[in-house]
């Protein structure tokens, strides 16, 4: 084994050209060559792909011949290629703790292109940083955690259902939960799907069934997800079953209840086009097969009032006091397919859509065609029930818009329109089709032969999306107003009925499940993936995986894939039963602790247990600490230790970055989540933003103590910043609301001693806001700009104490 | 974007034409600006506003030299559907201003004559639409266009044998209508109910955008071709639509415009000192009545109260403020409106909405307001606006001008017509023609209060619908 801890260090560096995509813009050699200049730095070389099977061979071979006992890769973002090097390390023989990586790519290089002497010396810094951390590195022992053999997978569309039956099919056990009174989800509601033409609700309600009487599946609808804690293996998760009033389990769908009830009320499932009970099953192929009662709409809740179906109902299944239900369920996994909505197109008043009676959307035009909907499959326009000879769809609504509706592409309503105009052709071949489009994005396999068999049906594709829709009063016809741009030309073309391609977006309720499960969202809405590549289906909260549209619009064959994937990866987690975690946790030096019990306050995770009565120092729960270092970031003795992020590690590369040149620099604090991700998003979309930041990387915020930062400045750093996730987005439950907190008792602090609060700044940037990241640097390189000589001599002065 | 100033300098030139061609790239081409302009329905050969981005991408100087760029009216209807969201008007504003630097006055000269083609009052037309104050074009050459306007006009001689033709109002929907009209030879009789004709143009306009006198010689010079104005008749009170039709009109165009300003429905609304918008801009206009108002208040978030608040400051307010119970998201304003208003000194608070009018003895003086948040958005995708409790605070002020809205006046019209929302005549999009046959309309009483151009394709329409309904039956 290795001399690891003691003894002399012998440090190797590995320069990464990452092809050009480093070496492109940072001098890889003059960095090689400074790094062999830094004290205890035995070995140092540059490589054209570090992360090749060649380039970790040298590393490897140079631990066994240099007796290397700390290695520093400076190449990507630790977030994508760290887990490769530890492993090239302990393949070494050496703990892979005593492993550090510059990250001189995402953060540097993509984003100075074209400053290559800022970029180069920057590059040095960060090598520099790193080689300081690396020396105070001591190795580390992953403990194992019991991963439960469980799954909770929340929305019970197509992705959830198929997510939910291969776990249960490999004998995992699972509980569906699903907000509506029925799982189906948006599939449910279509009438046929593409390319293929299959009946929609056909296909759908066999796997439906399956579900529903699984034995390895608990389905709970009218349900929702109220809480969720712990972690990776070990969630714990509080569901609210809401009230059915009848019971699932004696009800026999005879309806006669429904018979009887004296409500109509709009049918949600049919979008308002026809009605239901108060007393009500959603759609005929609903599971549970049960009737449900909206205490909404019902009279009964005053039983003098009603109770009609009480009465009628022979099961006795009918119960007016029924109570809702917390339930708690534990949780190994978690799949998260919370679907989409569609776009409500009221605003376009353009398009007159709740103005003229003849304007549908494509989902209500889907229930109207639809065998099982309010009009019998009969397509007929709403105002006077007659079966429309020429028909116009419009594409792109509320999508590709910058100003109403969505800046995306929906990515299904092309293919929809198609299916829907071949649809029609098949009942009703006289009927004249307009469809009025931007682009046809006929992408998918089988799309482009539907495509041309819709053209070659005669329906007609009319380029250019309409300005105006307008409606003749006495024939409630309607006049779409449209510049066909391959003429140029101002077309009129009457139609009897106009049908709005309505684009996807995110559920009204992802804030809620984006909160719940600590996920975060890009800027179009949806669930951000851990690695839009490499890591399409999971969340960067471990543990959590996505299917569906919940992570981008998409269609019916690529949800199931998703969630296929989704549970495939949540298997591989629950095969194995056990998991290492990062061995990050905090440790209390009892000897120096004073039981004051401030750790244990500001604990988000109840980690600490500590009796400030009696005096019995803190004591850490493992299993419970997720490593925030919140708690080592408010003890006021430094009798708190965070494992891997020391705070002699942490100063170790704050001093490193103000050696030299310190009132030119920021000095950023981030965490790894959100804005230390937000930062590398910034250089994968190559924004471009001043060189003077060097960031240091923090699990959380949270772990940012007040030294730290007061020793930035101390050192004279022109300014500090301290990014964190967004308020209520924090991946440690609230750790960052501490943060808020310090940094707002520090800037009172600055301001007493004179200094400007400016010069320290507090930036919530999630994971997708690289702009927000690139901006936030512009606005501190003006400040720092501004900074005199004179003010950072005062500053090291007054903090010199 | 930078501002329109700095055309003065080279870089300012260059600077502007490049930040406008980049945005020009953006264009999608799915022809929504073309498809809602209501200046290719007029000139389709002479204005195409895609076609013009993508010229702009391929040889901005040549746009420069061309006259296509005079046609645009700032209706911003472009604006409104664009998905890239670009500001074509105030693009073309920007363009307009570089080429009157760089090329002079020849291309708007050229444009002008294509224009008095078709639109019979081009000069109100051009001051109204092209904004000459805005684009530091010099009011000498628009008189010299007026002048040629009325010499070169040829005396057009229509026959007088036409069935006999009733439309009612003057504004440009009236005139519009009539022009047509007669260009197929009916005899057109125009009931106007105010003194002067000439609609919103000689009542509403201020006199720094469009002069009176331009409009009353246009006007006059229109009646020459053998159209009858009948000033002072108010449809509805001194003449109905069942006496023109047994004075053998044998149809009627409706086009008397949206003059009934929506109130605020709160106390003191009838106190001295306030006025709603028409009656302000009229009192401004006609009376020529300078304003002795240390303080203006204009309530509403629309053209007209920019207009109106503009003209407050133009005429002697030391101070004027708009409020506006949204925030600027929201304000119906266009873009560049607002932002001529703040260039003319109008302080703009958003947010902000009254609930009592006070004064002394009848006489306005306090504005009591009261802070709003944004709420959920309504059907129109606008958040609603909702009252801060306990915010209430006074305005101090001496002219309160109400500008939230106009809408037509429903008592004029005939009974059995069929009208939809906000009082407007529901109309067959084609042939412009109403429930009741034979009777047609156009302009602001079938869109609500909308732009000039819009006035006139409605009017153009209806005039071929006329003549279509006098032809079949």
């Amino acid at each position: 084994m290795i001399e690891q801890e003691n003894g002399e260090l012998r440090i190797g560096v590995y320069v990464c050209h990452c092809g050009l995509n480093i070496a492109g813009s940072v001098d890889c050699e003059a960095v090689t060559e400074f790094a062999r200049g830094l004290d205890d730095v035995v070995e140092a070389s540059d490589n054209k792909y570090t992360c090749s099977d060649p380039g970790q061979d040298i590393i490897k071979n140079d631990i066994r011949e240099h007796k290397l006992n700390r290695v520093v890769v400076a190449s990507c973002t630790p977030r994508l290629h760290e887990p490769t090097f530890r492993k090239a390390c302990e393949d070494a023989g050496l703990n892979p703790y005593l492993f550090e990586m510059a990250n001189i790519r995402d953060q540097c290089s993509w984003v100075h292109l074209y400053d290559r002497e800022g970029a180069t010396a920057k590059a040095k810094d960060l090598v520099k940083m790193a080689v300081a951390r690396a020396r105070l590195l001591t190795p580390q022992y992953e403990t194992e955690v019991p991963v439960t053999r469980k799954t909770l997978v929340v929305g019970g569309g197509v992705a959830g259902i198929q997510a939910a039956l291969d776990l249960a099919d490999q004998d995992y056990k699972v509980t569906l939960v699903e907000k509506e009174p029925s799982i189906g989800g948006k599939m449910a509601q279509i009438d046929k799907t593409f390319p293929t033409m299959d009946c929609s609700i056909c296909i759908l309600a066999p796997k439906m069934s399956e579900a529903g009487r699984h034995p390895n599946i608990t389905l709970l609808t009218n349900s929702e997800v109220k809480e969720v804690s712990g972690y990776i293996g070990n969630f714990q998760i509080k569901v609210l079953k809401k009230a059915r009033f009848v019971d699932e389990k004696e009800c026999t769908a005879c309806g006669d209840c429904a018979d009887v009830c004296p409500v109509s009320m709009p049918n949600e499932f049919d979008v308002g086009l026809a009605t239901r009970k108060a007393i009500y099953t959603p759609f005929a192929q609903a599971v549970p097969s049960a009737y449900i009662i909206n205490m909404d709409d019902c009279l009964g809740d005053v039983p003098i009032a009603c109770g009609k179906c009480v009465e009628k109902c022979e099961k006795n299944a009918i119960n007016f006091d029924m109570p809702d239900e917390l339930l708690e369920l534990d949780v190994g996994t978690i799949i998260v397919a919370t679907g989409i909505d569609v776009y409500d197109p009221t605003e376009m008043t353009e398009y007159g859509y709740r103005r003229y009676e003849n304007v549908i959307t494509s989902l209500e035009f889907e229930r109207l065609i639809n065998a099982g909907g309010p009009s019998g499959g009969h397509l007929i326009r709403p105002s006077d029930r007659q079966v429309p000879k020429t028909v116009g769809f419009i594409q792109c609504v509320g999508s590709r818009n910058e100003k109403k509706g969505n800046p995306y592409c929906s990515n299904v309503c092309c293919m929809n329109t198609i299916k829907d105009s071949l649809l029609i052709m098949e009942h009703w071949p006289d009927t004249k089709i307009k469809i009025f489009y931007l682009d046809i994005r006929a992408f998918g396999k089988g799309f482009e032969d539907l495509y041309k068999r819709s053209k070659s049906s005669g329906v007609m594709y009319i380029r250019g999306l309409p300005a105006e829709i307008k409606e003749d009063p006495r024939t409630k016809n309607l006049v779409i107003v449209s510049e066909n741009t391959n003429t140029g030309k101002v077309e009129e073309h009457e139609v009897d009925m106009a049908i709005l391609s309505v684009g996807l977006i995110p559920t009204k309720d992802s804030d809620v499940i984006q909160r719940l499960f600590t996920l975060s969202k890009t800027s179009d809405g949806f669930f951000m993936e851990s690695h839009p590549k490499l890591k399409p289906v999971d969340a960067p909260t471990q543990g959590v995986f996505f299917a569906g549209c919940a992570e981008g619009p998409k269609d019916i064959k690529d949800s199931v894939t998703q969630a296929s994937a989704a549970a495939s990866r949540a298997g591989i987690l629950m095969k194995a039963g056990k998991i290492k975690v990062e061995a990050i946790t905090a440790v209390v030096n009892e000897d120096i602790c004073n039981a004051c019990g401030l750790c244990a306050r500001v604990c988000p995770y109840n980690a600490i247990e500590v009796d400030t009565k009696n005096k019995i120092p803190a004591h850490v729960i493992e299993a419970a600490c997720a490593g925030c270092g919140t708690c080592g970031a408010e003890c006021r003795h430094e009798a708190i230790t965070m494992r891997h992020f020391t705070d002699e590690q942490l100063l170790a590369q704050v001093d490193a970055v103000t050696e030299v040149d310190a009132d030119k620099k920021i000095v950023a604090f981030c965490c790894n989540w959100c804005s230390y991700a937000g930062a590398d998003f910034a250089g994968v979309s190559r924004m471009q933003y001043p060189p003077e930041v060097r960031i240091i990387r923090s699990m959380c915020s949270g772990r940012i103590s007040e030294e730290l930062v007061l020793h930035a400045f101390r050192r004279g750093a022109a300014a500090v910043l301290v990014a964190g996730c967004h308020l209520n987005d924090c991946h440690y439950i609230d750790a960052n609301y501490q943060t808020k907190k310090r940094v707002e008792k520090l800037w009172k602090k600055l301001e007493k001693m004179g200094i400007d609060k400016d010069r320290l700044q507090l930036a919530w940037i999630s994971a997708a806001e690289g702009e927000k990241f690139a901006n936030q640097i512009k606005l501190m390189k003006g400040i720092i700009d501004k900074v005199s000589a004179r003010e950072i001599k005062k500053t090291v002065e007054v903090l010199a104490v | 974007m930078s501002a329109i100033s700095d055309i003065n300098t080279m870089e300012g030139t260059a600077v502007i034409l490049d930040e406008i061609v980049r945005q020009a790239y953006q264009c999608l081409e799915c022809g929504r600006c073309t498809g809602s302009c209501p200046m290719v329905e007029l000139f389709p050969n002479d204005f195409h506003p895609h076609h013009l981005l993508s010229d702009l991408t391929k040889d901005p100087e040549k746009v420069l030299k061309g006259y296509e760029l005079w046609f645009c009216a700032s209706c911003y209807k472009c604006n409104k559907r664009c998905p890239q969201a670009l500001e074509y008007p105030y693009f073309i504003m920007q363009l307009r201003g570089l080429a009157l630097a760089k090329n002079g006055v020849v291309p708007l000269r050229k444009a002008f004559s294509r224009i008095r083609t078709i639109i019979p009052f081009p000069v109100s037309f051009l001051s109204v639409c092209i904004h000459p104050e805005r684009i530091n074009l010099d009011p000498s050459i628009i008189d010299k266009m007026h002048r040629d306007h009325l010499s070169q006009k040829k005396k057009d001689k229509f026959p007088e044998s036409g069935p006999k033709i009733a439309v009612v109002g003057s504004g440009p929907a009236g005139l519009m209508g009539a022009y047509e009209l007669r260009k197929m030879g009916y005899r057109v009789s125009i009931f106007e109910s105010q003194t002067n004709p000439g609609g919103m143009f000689s009542r509403a306009i201020p006199e720094y955008r469009l002069p009176l006198q331009i409009v009353l010689d246009e006007i006059e010079n229109l009646q020459e071709s053998g159209i009858e104005i009948r000033p002072n008749t108010t449809l509805g009170k001194d003449i109905t639509l069942d006496q023109l039709l047994i004075q053998d009109f044998k149809a009627v165009l409706l086009a008397s415009g949206a003059h009934s300003c929506k109130a605020l429905g709160i106390t003191g609304e009838d106190f001295e000192g306030v006025y709603t918008t028409l009656e302000f801009l009229e009192e401004l206009k006609i009376k020529k009545k300078v304003i002795n108002a240390k303080t203006v208040v204009v309530i509403g978030g629309g053209n007209t109260a920019m207009d109106a608040a503009s003209a407050a400051m133009k005429y002697g307010a030391k101070e004027a403020f708009l409020l506006y119970r949204r925030t600027r998201e929201e304000m119906p304003a266009d873009m560049n409106e607002i932002r001529e208003a703040e260039k003319n000194g109008v302080q703009i608070r958003y947010l902000e909405a009254p609930v009592g009018i006070h004064g002394v003895k009848s006489k306005f003086n306090q504005l009591e307001c009261i802070k709003m948040e944004l709420g959920e958005p309504d059907l129109t995708g606008r958040r609603r606006p909702v009252p801060v409790e306990g915010s209430n605070f006074i305005l101090e002020a001496d002219l309160l001008v109400i500008a939230i809205g106009e809408k037509p006046q429903i008592e004029s019209f005939p009974e059995k017509i069929a009208t939809g929302k906000d009082s407007t005549i529901l109309v067959n999009p084609h042939s412009m023609e109403t429930s009741i046959p034979g009777v047609f309309a156009a302009g602001d009483n079938v869109l609500g209060p909308a732009t000039v151009p819009d006035a006139i394709i409605g009017a153009r329409r209806a005039a071929t619908g006329i003549d279509n309904y006098i032809k079949t039956s």
